[in-house]
């Protein structure tokens, strides 16, 4: 019987002895967690770090993030500007190209995906940071100013692409309460202002690390493009009004090559950035400009310029509308490469913006920052907004819409737009002369499906006339005949993704799709 | 008539005739008279195999109806001393069939006892326990592993296939050091694992790589299928859990033996591609219909017939594999050791590819007093693995590019339009290669406490090591843009094991009690780094110098940790060997599961009847030669927990974005899931009914196993509104249901003393089914997985393709429809089919993806099956074994890939007959330059069904005479293929194929797996 207890004993002690060394809580110790965060300053900068993460970065293990390319393959590929090169071998992108896309599509989603994905972060920062008791009041309240900026960008997105969205401005931290609705546009739009309002409390201009950040200037800039889309034309003369008045500093560059030149970065004309380093990462989480390689030739067609995949390239009828003393021409295509050291070969025009050429060797080395608002763009919708209140004006008037049109053009070369134009001619001039400005930018589509002043958008129009010589179209290639033969009024607003709605049941599609 | 005799004419069995013969006939009538005056008589024999003759060591000799008894020695040798004669001895060794010789005088006997195949009476390795196999309730399939021992298998699990019913197999690649998936009925998981739970020597693993096991240590392999037997592993028992038993030493005379096999292997099938000639023209075609002129001229293109590449030759080889083992093992009657070590060295058939496995392995038990036992088992391996990655290329580069330029250099890349690196020079110059060490231990003490009452404690350990070294010299076209770049991986696994059980064994009359009860702990941790640079100087320090490289690639750590708590209860019963009970309930506690669910309960029962032991049946069980027949019944509840840890947990994850310097990021962090306290195993109710059967004592068996899975609760990677932040939330949602029948046969056909045939049968039928997804769900997509054409449907099973239906080419202009599926479409393009697109779900005259995408496949197969026969004739035996799997599909993405129609690589042979304006009859479209993708199709979906010659094993035991006078105990040679024989119609590498086998939602995809091998193997195996 002793024995028994003995060995009981044993067994249990033995028991007993391993039991304490096995613990079932999780050990994450390679991950911080919602507990052990938002305590302190740093913390607080490095939420809102995350959220300008997703400007150019994407988490999908998708290579495209926001600015880095997804709005070129979700919508740029739709618009009059661009065509799927002869490597772009994904047929969504093909599809959206020929407009032949369906809410199925995974670009439609991933756009949609990623922008939900950086308002969830802001709001995140936003919710956590004002409990956050260590640290400057002043530098926390102003990264709070900074993800609102960055929430009212992303919404801005949201509501121009689909129309209604559903408007979350809290942090998602359960799996309860996620069928959400679509919120009216108006709504959308009211916190988009507010969130844009709030952001003008920021700093006016930062220099050295913090060059990325968003400013007050920025929030004026986007305020501006707001009320010009919204066609509220007398608050985009107050904002624009605003930021001449406002001590930002921000003109034109005198060179039109410098909005892409590495070294003037966060100078002048730059009002607010996607930033990119060349620090040879590469992949959806890496930090370089993806766009170039993209939009380049394979190396062996280009001796000493890297590796391109040449899968974003211009429609046939772009390049013929630059002049060939326009300025801008070879900073936005090029038309040959080099095949040996001095030799060059006439290719298809390819776009060359970002083309870094401190990196000129690997392409998918690239640092060039990407453009969201610069200041001709500012300048282009004070005279859009000037024309819509006060006609296009005399051009020796510095405040007239013509003077406005007039630097754009003059900084690119040309000479002065025709003078005369009716106002109905001169918007159409100053959509004109914004396609030139910012090819490859991701702001033509915009322009082509906001209702502007003539009670319409021109989308339709535009596309349709892709395939009339008579407006400079070409009627026998296959992108623009495609282009032109399926565009309809359904392609103002994207599809709510397929994928969205079978998940969430209280989204309802966008008409005709 | 012939065949009836042939099959039942020598069913007796022939020891009985022949002890009898030396017992009865010659020797009664003269020695009966013995016994009166005896009170102790010493009987001596011998115990022999029947066949080889060899000796049978440690065969247990006892007399019937008494207590006495003993064993044979090292030779076979036993004496015994009985009181009275007539008496009948009962003679019994593991592995081989209860014998019973009646024995009327004292002179020495001979026994022979006959390999026991079927194992009714061997014991079975269940969870926690062994149990003979008689006394089985649940459904439990045991391997012969003679079967895997030849074939010189790196990984013994890619020899499992077709062994044993229920149990699917399949190869996930052909490369050395390959792992396969397996299957035992059915999927049951989405996301989670759908791998069986290993245990070896007691140690539960669950792993996709066991190719550091040496399959020459393994002593048996046992499959328990249903809930009865899995239950006690509950945790992890969804998906079937395989018992591996690594070789112990007995008792007797030490022995060395050393096994060793020499073979090659060679290509099973080449995917046939144009040559130069036909791609020329091919070529020609596609260019002309862009509208460009053709690249070669008529002269040119008779020029390349005669040099053209055939990349597939260059790149594979006839590989050598080697195979050498040396065993020590013995025992005395407390102390039985076994150790060896082994060498496994395997080329691959394609070039650049290698598997050496180095490994050792000690196995020690003792009885150190009547009442305390322990064990002590360690196994230790080195494996260096050499992978090649360029499969794909080497069948996308045109035949018309040498593999070496003018000067004797590799070519660098193809000149056309697709940017395709040197397969060759890829293969020979880049390195990619894994050293992996890993050291595996389990031990236990086991005390008696009271007579029928045992603790045990077991420690398990299993640590690996592991470090793969890759470099990408600037020679290399994919290298060149970068100047060399090189990265370096390691990690560092501990898995730790602790079982505490305590068992009761009791027999009260009929009454046979066997009571387990324990509890069990097991921890895991995993840490992992990876560093990598580029831009070198050059190619000589490689990745052992990173810092050398000018580019610093972020470097990256992680740390890993799981655990699990179990407590577990079995109760045995049978009253008289007639009736049998079993009854288990474990409880779980998993880390990955959510705080508020971390426990999960899984009980199971299960009854038998063994109707043969039944008295009022045994005469006319015995009439009709039925010896035993056995119905079990079983249900019971397991789980599923193989999700990756922290899916429950509210995480962060860094997202860094660039500051203003120009070259710097900062970090950021946000949330990267939602939290979900409630996350809760997977849980799987499982029903089996079956039926053992065996006529003219077991010649004669049959299994017979019906049943029914239903898993709820999936852990499902759900996709949640994207508007929360968020793709998707690992939750409990859906489930899926298996259901099946088994089946499996085993004959001796023929037993003669020197001429046997005995056959295995198996087959099985799965049929699978998602019944539900999430709310409203009725069809998942998962972006990365549409290029390959997956799909979960609900009602559908498993492994759904999804595409558009074909109807060959358009041959005429009127039946391009107004809007097809790609711009551009003209006569010679594929032809989809236009399936629905209205509202109504009729044809709606244009082809799109939401309107004519329908489910054009399914990678499940109708039935698998296996059939082996084993001959022996004297000294000689055959071993064949076929074995296949009927009506499965499978998505062939490389396929898909060589029928891209642009001409900037090759394609499929079959494009030699493409469209053109005068070859309108063509089978295959136009060239096309536009089309740069195809559309998912049923194009590419083939029957991935097949019948193989498996193995075929040739072997010659040395004769008895040959082997005293080389004073060796035993010696056998073989000759062995693998492989050698497959029927099928896929055009790919090998039908056997699952390229995403840990994804269950992308079952049977092929993306141009490592091709499968056949192999010849010369093999040697001697007993000192």
């Amino acid at each position: 019987m002793k024995k028994i207890i003995y060995s009981l004993l044993i067994t249990t002690l033995v028991t007993a002895g391993f039991t304490s060394c096995v613990d079932l809580q999780e050990d994450a110790r390679s991950n911080i967690s919602t507990g052990n965060f938002y305590s302190n300053q740093a913390e607080a900068v490095s939420a809102v770090q995350s959220v300008y993460n997703d400007l150019s970065h994407n988490t999908s293990g998708d290579h495209a993030s926001i600015y880095n390319r997804q709005l070129v393959l979700c919508v740029g590929m739709m618009t009059d500007d661009n065509i799927p090169g002869p490597r772009a071998t994904n047929p969504d992108v093909r599809s959206i190209a020929a407009l032949t896309q369906t809410a199925t599509n995974t670009r439609v989603y991933e756009l949609w995906r990623q922008h939900y994905e950086a308002i969830n972060r802001a709001n995140a920062a936003i919710d956590r940071i004002p409990l956050i008791t260590k640290g400057d009041t002043a530098v926390l309240h102003q990264l709070v100013l900074e993800a609102k900026f960055l929430r009212g960008l992303y919404y801005y997105n949201l509501v121009r692409l689909w129309g209604d969205v559903p408007l979350l401005i809290h942090e998602t931290t359960s799996l309860d309460g996620l069928k959400v609705s679509r919120t009216p546009k108006n709504e959308v739009y009211a916190q988009i202002i507010k969130d844009f309002t709030d952001a003008t409390n920021l700093p006016k201009r930062y220099t050295g690390v913090d060059a990325f950040r968003a400013t007050s200037g920025a929030a004026h800039a986007f305020l501006l493009s707001v009320a010009v889309t919204r066609r509220d034309y007398t608050e985009a003369i107050n904002q624009y009004t605003l930021i001449q008045n406002g001590g930002y500093g921000y003109k034109l560059f005198d060179k039109y090559a410098d909005n892409f030149n590495t070294a003037k970065e966060n100078t002048e004309e730059h009002i607010f950035e996607a930033f990119t380093i060349a620090d040879g990462t590469s992949g959806s989480q890496g930090n370089t400009n993806i766009l170039s390689g993209f939009s380049a030739p394979v190396s062996k067609f280009e001796v000493g310029q890297g590796t391109g995949t040449e899968a974003d390239a211009p429609i046939v009828t772009l390049r013929p509308l630059f002049k060939s003393n326009d300025a801008r021409t070879k900073v936005t295509f090029n038309d040959s490469i080099l095949i040996s050291g001095t030799t060059k070969k006439k290719y298809d025009p390819h776009f060359y913006k970002y083309w870094d050429s401190s990196a000129a060797t690997n392409l998918a080395n690239n640092g060039v920052n990407l453009p969201i608002i610069r200041y001709a763009e500012v300048v282009l919708f004070y005279a859009e907004a000037q024309n819509e209140l006060n006609g296009p004006g005399d051009p020796s008037v510095s405040t007239s819409a013509y003077a406005a049109i007039n630097r754009i053009r003059n900084r690119a070369g040309l000479s002065n737009l025709t003078a005369g134009l009716t106002k109905d001619q001169f918007r159409d001039a100053v959509f004109f002369e914004r396609k030139l400005e910012f090819v490859y930018e991701q702001i033509r589509w915009f322009d082509l499906i906001r209702t502007n002043g003539s009670g319409s958008a021109i989308l339709v129009p535009t596309l349709k006339a892709l395939t009339d010589p008579s407006k400079g179209g070409n009627a026998t290639n296959t992108w623009t005949v495609a282009k032109a033969t399926n565009v309809s009024e359904k392609f103002l607003l994207l599809p709510i993704p397929a994928s969205e709605i079978l998940a969430n049941p209280n989204l309802t599609q966008n008409p005709n799709w | 008539m012939t065949k009836l005799l042939l099959f039942f004419g020598t069913h007796k069995r022939f020891q009985n005739d022949f002890a009898r013969r030396y017992g009865a006939v010659f020797l009664f009538a003269v020695f009966t008279s013995l016994s009166a005056f005896s009170q102790q008589i010493e009987i001596k024999g011998k115990v022999l195999e029947e066949g080889t003759k060899n000796s049978i060591i440690g065969a247990v000799i006892k007399l019937k109806g008494q207590k006495t008894g003993t064993t044979s020695d090292a030779s076979g040798n036993f004496a015994i001393k009985v009181k009275t004669l007539p008496v009948t001895f009962a003679i019994s060794a593991v592995g081989f069939k209860v014998q019973e010789i009646d024995v009327y005088e004292p002179e020495p006997t001979t026994i022979y006892l006959s390999e026991d195949q079927n194992r009714l009476s061997a014991v079975v390795v269940v969870g926690y326990g062994t149990q003979k196999r008689s006394e089985l309730t649940g459904s439990i399939s045991s391997i012969p592993v003679s079967g895997i021992k030849d074939n010189a298998q790196q990984n013994f699990v890619n020899s499992l296939q077709g062994l044993a019913s229920g149990i699917q197999v399949t190869q996930t690649s052909g490369a050395p050091g390959g792992s396969s998936s397996v299957r035992i009925r059915g999927g049951n998981s989405i996301t989670g694992g759908n791998e069986p739970l290993y245990v070896i020597d007691g140690f539960p693993v669950y792993s996709t790589n066991l190719s550091d096991i040496n399959p020459n240590d393994i002593e048996t392999i046992d499959v328990l299928k249903d809930a009865s037997a899995t239950a006690i592993y509950g945790s992890r028992g969804a998906n079937g859990v395989i018992v591996i038993t690594t070789k112990k030493g007995s008792r007797g005379k030490g022995t060395v033996s050393y096994d060793g096999s020499v073979g090659f292997q060679q290509v099973s099938h080449k995917i046939g591609l144009l040559n130069a000639k036909q791609w020329g023209i091919y070529k020609n075609d596609a260019l002309i219909n862009n509208g460009k002129s053709p690249l070669f001229s008529a002269a040119q293109l008779d020029s390349l017939g005669k040099n053209s590449t055939d990349w597939q030759a260059a790149a594979l080889r006839n590989a050598p594999v080697r195979n050498h083992q040396i065993t020590v093992s013995g025992g005395s009657d407390k102390t039985r050791y076994s150790a060896s070590i082994g060498a496994f060295l395997q080329d691959g058939i394609l070039i650049g590819s290698s598997f050496d496995r180095y490994s050792g392995r000690i196995n020690l038990d003792s009885k150190v007093s009547e009442k305390f036992n322990f064990g002590f088992n360690v196994n230790g391996s080195y494996s260096i693995n050499n992978n090649t990655s360029s499969i794909t290329s080497l069948l996308y580069i045109p035949p018309t590019v040498p593999v070496y330029d003018n000067t004797g250099k590799y070519t660098f890349l193809s000149p056309y339009e697709s940017a395709i690196a040197n397969p060759i020079a890829s293969a020979d110059l880049s390195t990619n290669a894994t050293n992996t060490l890993r050291v595996f231990s389990s031990s236990f003490g086991e005390y008696e406490i009271i007579k029928g009452l045992k603790a045990k404690v077991l420690l398990g350990i299993d640590l690996s090591d592991y470090k793969q070294n890759r470099y990408t010299p600037s020679t290399l076209y994919e290298g060149s843009s970068v100047s060399g770049s090189a990265s370096i991986n390691a990690g560092f696994k501990r898995n730790i094991l602790n079982e505490n059980t305590l068992t009761y064994t009791k027999n009260i009359n009929k009454n046979n009690f066997e009571i387990l009860a324990g509890f069990t702990q097991q921890e895991s941790v995993t840490e992992t780094v990876g560093a990598s640079a580029k831009t070198f100087t050059n190619d000589i320090v490689e990745y052992n110098d990173l810092s050398s490289g000018s580019t610093l690639v972020k470097p990256s750590s992680n740390y890993e940790k799981w655990a699990l708590k179990s407590y577990l209860g079995r109760v045995n019963y049978n009253y008289d060997q007639r009736y049998f009970f079993t009854a288990s309930l474990r409880a779980d506690g998993s880390s990955r599961l959510g705080e508020n669910n971390r426990w999960g309960y899984f009980p199971s029962g299960s009854v038998a009847w063994q109707a043969t032991n039944e008295s009022f049946l045994k005469d006319f069980s015995r009439s009709i030669k039925l010896n035993n027949l056995k119905v079990r019944l079983s249900a019971g509840k397991t789980g599923n927990q193989e999700i990756t840890p922290y899916q429950s947990e509210a995480l962060l994850t860094g997202y860094s974005y660039p500051t203003g310097s120009g070259t710097t990021t900062l970090t950021g962090f946000a949330p990267s899931q939602i939290p979900n306290p409630n996350l809760k195993w997977e849980t799987t109710a499982q029903y089996d009914g079956g039926v053992d059967i065996g006529f003219f004592n077991d010649r004669i068996k049959l299994t017979f196993d019906a049943y029914y899975k239903k898993t709820s609760d999936l852990l499902l990677a759900v996709a949640v509104p994207v508007t929360s932040g968020y793709a998707s939330s690992v939750q409990n949602i859906g489930s899926v249901e298996n259901k099946g029948l088994e089946f499996s046969l085993n004959t001796e056909n023929i037993k003669t003393k020197s001429f046997s045939w005995s056959s295995d049968f198996n087959i099985s039928f799965n049929r699978n089914k998602v019944l539900s997804l999430n709310d409203g769900v009725t069809q998942l997509l998962v972006a990365s997985e549409v290029q390959t054409g997956n799909v979960i449907v609900v009602g559908q099973p498993l492994g759904s393709f999804w595409g558009y239906k074909t109807d060959g080419i358009y041959r005429d202009a009127s039946e391009i429809p107004a809007t097809p599926l790609l711009a551009n479409t003209k006569v010679g393009d594929v032809k989809y089919v236009d399936l629905g697109g209205n509202a109504d779900g009729t044809p709606d005259g244009k082809i799109t993806q939401a309107g004519d995408q329908t489910v054009i496949g399914n990678a499940q197969p109708k039935f698998i099956f296996g059939f082996t026969n084993n001959f022996s004739y004297k000294n000689f035996d055959l071993s064949v074994f076929f074995q296949g799997t009927y009506g499965n599909k499978i998505y062939s993405y490389i396929i898909q890939q060589l029928m891209v129609p642009t001409g900037y690589q090759n394609v499929i042979a079959g494009f030699a007959d493409h469209y053109t304006s005068t070859n309108t009859t063509a089978q295959y479209q136009r060239p096309n330059e536009l089309i740069t993708t195809n559309a998912v199709s049923d194009l590419y979906v083939f029957d991935g069904s097949f019948l193989r010659l498996k193995s075929l094993t040739l072997g010659y035991n040395l004769p008895r005479k040959l082997t005293k006078s080389l004073k060796i105990e035993k010696a056998r040679i073989y000759a062995s293929g693998s492989n050698l024989l497959t029927l099928t119609t896929y055009p790919g590498f090998d039908p056997e194929v699952n390229s995403y086998s840990t994804n269950s939602s992308r079952q049977g995809v092929d993306t141009g797996s490592y091709p499968t091998a056949k192999s010849y193997n010369l093999g040697l195996s001697i007993t000192f």
